[in-house]
C-alpha cells in the first residue's frame, strides 16, 4: 500500500491541480438535478464555471458573492438566504454548498444551517470544504463521495455478486463516456460482470439508489487511492491483464480461465506490431491524474520502452516514488512551466490538457481542460484502447 | 451582489440595486481576474498570484477561454507562491530556495521590469505583510516587485481589479511631469494583437484614416515604457469602456482628458466617440468622420431594411452593452429587454445619456443577470434574434432563439464597419446560421472593411 504524500512541491511555479471547489463540482454535476452553491466571492464560481462546460452543461455555479463586509457581519444568515431562493427556483434534488478560503479562514459552521434547511424542505445539503489552502482537487471530489454514500446508505438491499458500480469517474473527465465503455466491456467480456449504475455519471439519487447499493463499488480515477491497494489504470496489455488481476482480488473473485486466453490473444496480436519501428526516437510527455497517468506510463515505460515524463497529481507522484520507472516525475506541475517541461524533455508526443497543446509535438488531449471541441476523445484503455493507441502511433509515423 | 430587475425608468430615477445571495452569473470575472488580464497582456509584467493555488488554475480556466484562441495567451506564466493553511496560521511566510531559484530561471527567460504580487483571500484577510514578502522577492530576484492589496473577496465585479491594476502601473508616475502632444491613448484592449481585424486594430486604423495619432493601448501588448508614455498623451478614450478605474479620473488632473467615454459602437456611437476625442485634442475632425460613415452607409442602409422593427434582447458589460444599444436602435430594432452584467460607477450616467439622448426604450432591464433571469427572459418574450454573453447560447437553444455571441472578438463589432458587422450577423443568425461551434469555440464570419481612396 502507498501513503499520500503531504509534502507540497515548493520549487513549483505553476501547479496543475486546482482546489477542492473542483472536486466539489466534479462530483456535484454528475447527480442529476443537483446544484452547487459556491459560499465565497464571485471570483472562485466564476473561475470554475467552466467545469459544467467540460460536460457540456449549463455552467450553472451559483455562488453567494460574499465580499468584505459579508465575512465580517458573519455569512450563515446569507447561505440561507442563497439556500432559500436556490429551492425556491430550481426544486434542486441536493444542494452542495461548496466553501472557500475567505470562509475557512472566518471558522464559522454551516452544518446547522443545513440541516434546519433539509427539515424544511426534504432538500439534502452538503458542505463541502473547497479551499484551497486546506485541501486539493481531489479532497473536494472524495468529501463528496463519502457524503453522497452516507445519502445512499441502507440496510436492506442485497448484494448481487455479478453487479459492480463504478465509482470515481466524473462527467466531466475527459473522454469519459469511452472510458466508461471500455471498463466495462474489459469487466464483462473477461470476467463477466455487469456495471450499475456510477456515482457521479448522472446518477438519480431516487431511481438509481437500489440498483447501486446492490452492487460493489470498484474505486477507480479520483477515488483509486481509497482502496488498500492502489491500482493505477489498465492501459497497456500486461497493465490490463494486471488490472483484471486487481479487480478479482478486490471482489474475492477468483480469475476465469477466459480472462487468461483473452490476454493471450492479446499479446499474439501485440506480437504482430512493428513495435521498434512504431516507438522508434519516440519521448512522451504525459499531463494527468495519477491514476490515468501512472497508468499510461507505464504502458509506455515498461511494455513499449518508451521513455516518458509525467506531471502528475500527489497521489501519482507518491505511488511513482515508491516504485519509480518513469525517466521524469513531477508532482502537479501544469501550465506553461510543464510546456517549458516538456521542451526541456524534447518529447514529440505529449499527452495532456489543452495548455500543452502545440504544434511542436504531435498532441492527444486527454486531460481537462480541453477547449478545443472538436478534439478527438480517446482513452485508450484495456486492450482494445492499447490496439487503438498503437495504430494512431503507427499512423503518426507514416504521417510524419 | 448588486441586482436590478425591472422596469429601465425607474431604475435611472433611483439607481436603487439591491442585494442578490443567490447570484446565478455566468459572465462575472471577478476583480483577480480582471486585475491578472491587465498584467497578463503586457510584455514585461510577470504576474505572480501569492498563497492559494486554486485561483491560480480558475484565473487560467477563465483566460484560455477569453483568450487563449484568438490572442495565444494560454502559454504565458502565472506563477503561484504558495502558502497551506498550517503556514498562514503561525505567519510563516518564507520563501523557499526551491522557488526562487525557478523564479530566476522564468525571469531569465520572460524578462521582467515589474512582478506584481496578487495575494489571494487567505492573505489579505489575514493582514499578511505583503511588502516584505514583496520585497524579499525584490531581493532575491533583483527585479522590482509590487503588490496589489485586493483579491477575490475584495469585489463582486471586476471593478476594483481594474482600478488597482492600473493604479500599480500608474501609481509611480504620477509625480513626474511629462511634455504633452496632440494623441490619445486606447484604453481597455486586454489582449497583444494588434491586428486590423480585432477591435483595437479596427480602432487605430479609424484614428489614423482621421489624421489622430494613438500614444498607447492600455494594457493588451504594451510595456512599461509605453505606460510611461501615455503620459504624454492629451486624452485617453476607451476602446472598452467596462476598463475604467477612478484613476482615468486622477489622470484628468494630469492633463489627460477623458474622451470617447462610450465604446465606438453603432454609427451614432462611433461618431459620438471620433467627435469626443476630436474636441479633447482641439480638432476638428467632424467631415472626415461623415466620410468615413459614407464608406459603410449603403450597407447600413440594407441591413436596416431588414433589422427594423425585429424582437431583440441583448446584454453585454458595461461598456459593451451601451455600445450594443447605439448599434441596436441605429438599427431601429424592438428592444424587448436588456441585461447589464456589472454595473461600475459610470453605468447609471452611461444608460442616462442613452434614455435622454438616443430615446431608449425597452420593457425589462436586468442588472447582474442570472442565468434563471435569462431563462424567465426567453419564455416571457417573443424574442427574433438574441444577442449576449456565449454562455447564453444554453437559453437560445432551450428556447429555439436566433443567437448572436458578443463576446467573440475576431470580427470588430466597433466603428462604422462593426455596425455593419453586427447588422450581418444578426441576419445570418436570422436565418439560422449557428455561432456556436461548440460550448467553447465560436465561428466566425468574414469582417466588413473599406478604405477611403
Amino acid at each position: 500500500m502507498h501513503s499520500s504524500s503531504t509534502m507540497r512541491f515548493q520549487g513549483r511555479l505553476e501547479p496543475f491541480k486546482g482546489c477542492g471547489i473542483l472536486g466539489g463540482l466534479q462530483g456535484t454535476i454528475g447527480i442529476k438535478g443537483a446544484l452547487p452553491i459556491i459560499h465565497g466571492p464571485v471570483s472562485c464560481s466564476a473561475g470554475y464555471r467552466m467545469v459544467p462546460l467540460f460536460a457540456d452543461r449549463e455552467p450553472l455555479v451559483p455562488t453567494t458573492a460574499l465580499t468584505d463586509p459579508d465575512l465580517i457581519m458573519g455569512s450563515q444568515k446569507r447561505l440561507l438566504h442563497s439556500l432559500d431562493k436556490a429551492w425556491e427556483i430550481y426544486r434542486p434534488t441536493l444542494i452542495t454548498v461548496i466553501t472557500t478560503c475567505a470562509v475557512s479562514i472566518s471558522g464559522e459552521d454551516f452544518q446547522a444551517i443545513a440541516r434546519e434547511f433539509t427539515q424544511q424542505t426534504g432538500c439534502p445539503v452538503l458542505i463541502i470544504d473547497g479551499s484551497g489552502i486546506a485541501g486539493e482537487e481531489s479532497h473536494g471530489y472524495k468529501s463528496m463521495y463519502y457524503e453522497v454514500r452516507k445519502l445512499l446508505e441502507s440496510k436492506d438491499d442485497a448484494i448481487l455478486p455479478e453487479k459492480v458500480c463504478l465509482d470515481g469517474l466524473s462527467l466531466t473527465d475527459f473522454a469519459v463516456e469511452n472510458m466508461h465503455h471500455q471498463i466495462s466491456s474489459l469487466l464483462k467480456e473477461n470476467l463477466g460482470l455487469s456495471c450499475g449504475p456510477s456515482l457521479f455519471l448522472d446518477f438519480d439519487l431516487t431511481r438509481d439508489r437500489v440498483a447501486y447499493n446492490q452492487s460493489r463499488s470498484l474505486l477507480l480515477g479520483h477515488l483509486w487511492t481509497e482502496g488498500h491497494n492502489w491500482q493505477p489504470a489498465p492501459y497497456g496489455i500486461a497493465g490490463t491483464f494486471v488490472w483484471l488481476k486487481w479487480v478479482c482480488q478486490e471482489l474475492g473473485l477468483a480469475l476465469p480461465q477466459r480472462a487468461e486466453g483473452l490476454y493471450m490473444a492479446a499479446r499474439r496480436i501485440l506480437a504482430r506490431y512493428d513495435l521498434l519501428k512504431i516507438t522508434k526516437n519516440l519521448r512522451v510527455a504525459i499531463e494527468a491524474d495519477g491514476w490515468l497517468g501512472i497508468g499510461l506510463s507505464r504502458f509506455f515505460e515498461q511494455e513499449l520502452s518508451v521513455p516518458v515524463m509525467l506531471s502528475t497529481d500527489q497521489a501519482g507522484y507518491a505511488y511513482h516514488k515508491e516504485d519509480p520507472f518513469a525517466h521524469a516525475c513531477y508532482e502537479d506541475v501544469g501550465g506553461s512551466e510543464l510546456f517549458l517541461f516538456c521542451e526541456d524533455f524534447q518529447a514529440n508526443l505529449v499527452f495532456g490538457s489543452s495548455n500543452v497543446r502545440s504544434d511542436q509535438w504531435d498532441y492527444i488531449p486527454f486531460t481537462p481542460p480541453i477547449w478545443h471541441g472538436k478534439e478527438e476523445r480517446h482513452s485508450f484503455m484495456g486492450y482494445e484502447g492499447a490496439f487503438e493507441l498503437l495504430d494512431l502511433l503507427s499512423r503518426r509515423l507514416d504521417h510524419n | 451582489m448588486r441586482s436590478y430587475r425591472g422596469s429601465l425608468t425607474e431604475l435611472l430615477e433611483e439607481w436603487k440595486l439591491t442585494d442578490n445571495p443567490f447570484w446565478a452569473d455566468y459572465q462575472i470575472l471577478g476583480p483577480m481576474f480582471s486585475a491578472l488580464r491587465i498584467f497578463l497582456g503586457m510584455d514585461d509584467v510577470l504576474p505572480v498570484i501569492v498563497g492559494s493555488k486554486g485561483c491560480a488554475i480558475h484565473l487560467r480556466f477563465s483566460l484560455i477561454a477569453w483568450g487563449e484562441e484568438d490572442f495565444d495567451l494560454g502559454k504565458r506564466p502565472i506563477s503561484v507562491l504558495e502558502y497551506p493553511l498550517d503556514k498562514i496560521v503561525v505567519g510563516d511566510y518564507q520563501i523557499t530556495t526551491a522557488w526562487i531559484e525557478k523564479m530566476k530561471k522564468l525571469v531569465e527567460i520572460r524578462k521582467p521590469r515589474l512582478i506584481v504580487l496578487m495575494p489571494t483571500d487567505p492573505l489579505t484577510l489575514s493582514g499578511t505583510d505583503m511588502a516584505g514578502i514583496a520585497n524579499e522577492v525584490n531581493t532575491s530576484l533583483e527585479v522590482e516587485t509590487t503588490f496589489l492589496s485586493i483579491s477575490a473577496i475584495s469585489g463582486a465585479n471586476q471593478w476594483v481589479g481594474y482600478d488597482a491594476a492600473l493604479r500599480a502601473l500608474y501609481q509611480p508616475l504620477m509625480g513626474k511631469k511629462y511634455a504633452k502632444r496632440n494623441a490619445v491613448n486606447l484604453v481597455g484592449w486586454m489582449w497583444p494583437s494588434r491586428r486590423r481585424t480585432h477591435e483595437i486594430g479596427a480602432c487605430i486604423d479609424m484614428l489614423k484614416t482621421l489624421g489622430i495619432e494613438v500614444a498607447s493601448i492600455i494594457s493588451g501588448g504594451s510595456s512599461l515604457k509605453d505606460i510611461e508614455n501615455s503620459m504624454e498623451a492629451k486624452a485617453n478614450a476607451m476602446v472598452c469602456a467596462a476598463l475604467a478605474g477612478d484613476l482615468l479620473h486622477e489622470l484628468e488632473e494630469h492633463g489627460m482628458k477623458l474622451a470617447g467615454r462610450r465604446s465606438p459602437y453603432g454609427f451614432s456611437g462611433t461618431t459620438e466617440w471620433l467627435e469626443d476625442i476630436g474636441q479633447a485634442l482641439d480638432m476638428d475632425i467632424k467631415d472626415q468622420i461623415r466620410q468615413l460613415a459614407l464608406l459603410y452607409e449603403s450597407q447600413f442602409q440594407a441591413n436596416k431594411e431588414i433589422l427594423r422593427g425585429k424582437k431583440v434582447f441583448v446584454s453585454g458589460g458595461p461598456g459593451r452593452l451601451i455600445g450594443l444599444l447605439h448599434t441596436m436602435l441605429d438599427y431601429e430594432v424592438d428592444i424587448q429587454a436588456a441585461a447589464l452584467f456589472w454595473p461600475h460607477p459610470w453605468s447609471h450616467q452611461d444608460l442616462l445619456h442613452m434614455f435622454e439622448e438616443h430615446d431608449l426604450k425597452l420593457k425589462e432591464f436586468i442588472v447582474s443577470p442570472s442565468l434563471y433571469d435569462l431563462e424567465e427572459i426567453a419564455g416571457k418574450y417573443e424574442i427574433d434574434v438574441w444577442m449576449g454573453g456565449y454562455q447564453e447560447q444554453h437559453t437560445c437553444k432551450a428556447h429555439g432563439i436566433p443567437f448572436v455571441p458578443i463576446t467573440v472578438y475576431t470580427v470588430p463589432h466597433v466603428g462604422f464597419e462593426g455596425a455593419v458587422n453586427l447588422g450581418n450577423k444578426l441576419i445570418m443568425a436570422l436565418n439560422g446560421y449557428s455561432f456556436t461551434e461548440d460550448v467553447f469555440n465560436a465561428k466566425e464570419i468574414e469582417p466588413c472593411i473599406h478604405r477611403q481612396q
